[in-house]
């Protein structure tokens, strides 16, 4: 069945791109609102082993949009539910599962045994820590966030194009805001072909572009970024193409 | 001089979605939201009570967030685009 699991998608991606992405390692920081489509489409896609971080549980109020997590899964560990799942979903697919929080003692060893990050997470004081891990350990991060009817996403090729706190240099404030699960599903959807893409060496990635979905007006637009010469996060890493 | 303004979120919903404004010799990029906002009624979106840019409003001129040039003291030249938009921060 496997061969035959991916044939729609082996004309996109190629054979050898098809044995990449069973050879590729992504780890996804969150198993909430984006990081259940994700993980749902990178399983789907055949990635080879998927390794998602949440310390959490369900809650009726995350069944909105957590599509990893059903009815029957509340007050379990979303880490459970997720791996469950993931599994029937795709058999060939390993699954790692970390119930840790992602803090700074710990993100570098936590997203150190994969190929690539999916920024999954719900604050940016964690998309810091993975964005100064990514950079340390020279892996892609594939961000995304969402609010409401808008998201927003960008992919960050460690020394080599804008990162996170290029963007972003300031921490915006945290609390419970409103959202609908299919704004996370059209973020998460670019994340993952992302993903697909920089593994396949298929098309152009979104670096040095921060695409923004208005589902109010129903938009995709998108602004350049350059790197910061002085960010505190990326300066003086890697490949120095600013002048 | 020209300048380019592109709004994103809700920020579009007060400056609508990309606009033409007209400055007078040397502006910054505080003269810019000063005439940006008197027509809207944005001034809170943008501003706090000390009259300072509130520090989770992105603002890019030409992919550069401002904090890393100069501020609100930035200067602009004819054909700048400058982005503004609010803090996406949910997952």
């Amino acid at each position: 069945m496997t061969r035959e699991r991916y044939d729609r998608q082996i004309p996109l991606l190629g054979a050898d791109g098809q044995e990449r992405v069973r050879d590729a390692s992504v780890f996804i920081a969150g198993a909430g609102g984006l990081g259940s489509p994700s993980a749902i489409y990178l399983a789907a896609a055949g990635i080879g082993r998927i390794t998602i971080a949440d310390f959490d549980t369900v809650d009726p109020s995350n069944l909105n949009r957590q599509i990893l997590h059903w009815s029957d899964d509340v007050s379990r560990m979303k880490i459970d539910s997720a791996r469950e799942k993931l599994e029937k979903i795709n058999p060939d697919v390993e699954i790692d599962v970390i119930s840790e929080k992602i803090d700074e003692n710990n993100v570098s060893k936590l997203v150190g045994g994969s190929d690539l990050i999916v920024d999954a997470m719900d604050n940016f004081r964690a998309r810091y820590l993975l964005n100064k891990a990514a950079i340390a350990r020279n892996i892609p991060l594939f961000h995304g966030a969402v609010h409401g009817f808008v998201g927003q996403a960008t992919t960050v090729i460690p020394g080599e194009t804008a990162c996170l706190r290029c963007i972003f240099p300031n921490n915006p404030p945290e609390g419970v805001f409103p959202i609908i699960g299919a704004t996370c599903g059209v973020v998460a959807s670019i994340q993952v072909t992302e993903v697909l893409k920089y593994i396949t060496c298929t098309g152009t990635l979104a670096t040095n572009r921060l695409l923004f979905w208005n589902g109010a007006d129903t938009t995709m637009s998108e602004i350049p970024v350059e790197r910061d010469p002085g960010c505190a996060d990326c300066k003086g890493t890697g490949v120095t193409r600013y002048e | 001089m020209i300048i380019k303004v592109k709004a994103f979120a809700r920020f579009r919903e007060a400056f609508g979605k990309e606009q033409d404004i007209e400055l007078d010799g040397t502006a910054t990029v505080m003269d810019l939201l000063t005439e940006l906002c008197a027509p809207h009624d944005a001034h809170d979106m943008i501003f706090d009570e000390s009259g300072m840019i509130k520090k989770y409003v992105n603002i890019l001129v030409n992919g550069r967030h401002i904090q890393s040039l100069s501020g609100i003291k930035t200067e602009l030249a004819g054909g700048d685009e400058v982005a503004i938009f609010p803090p996406v921060a949910g997952g």
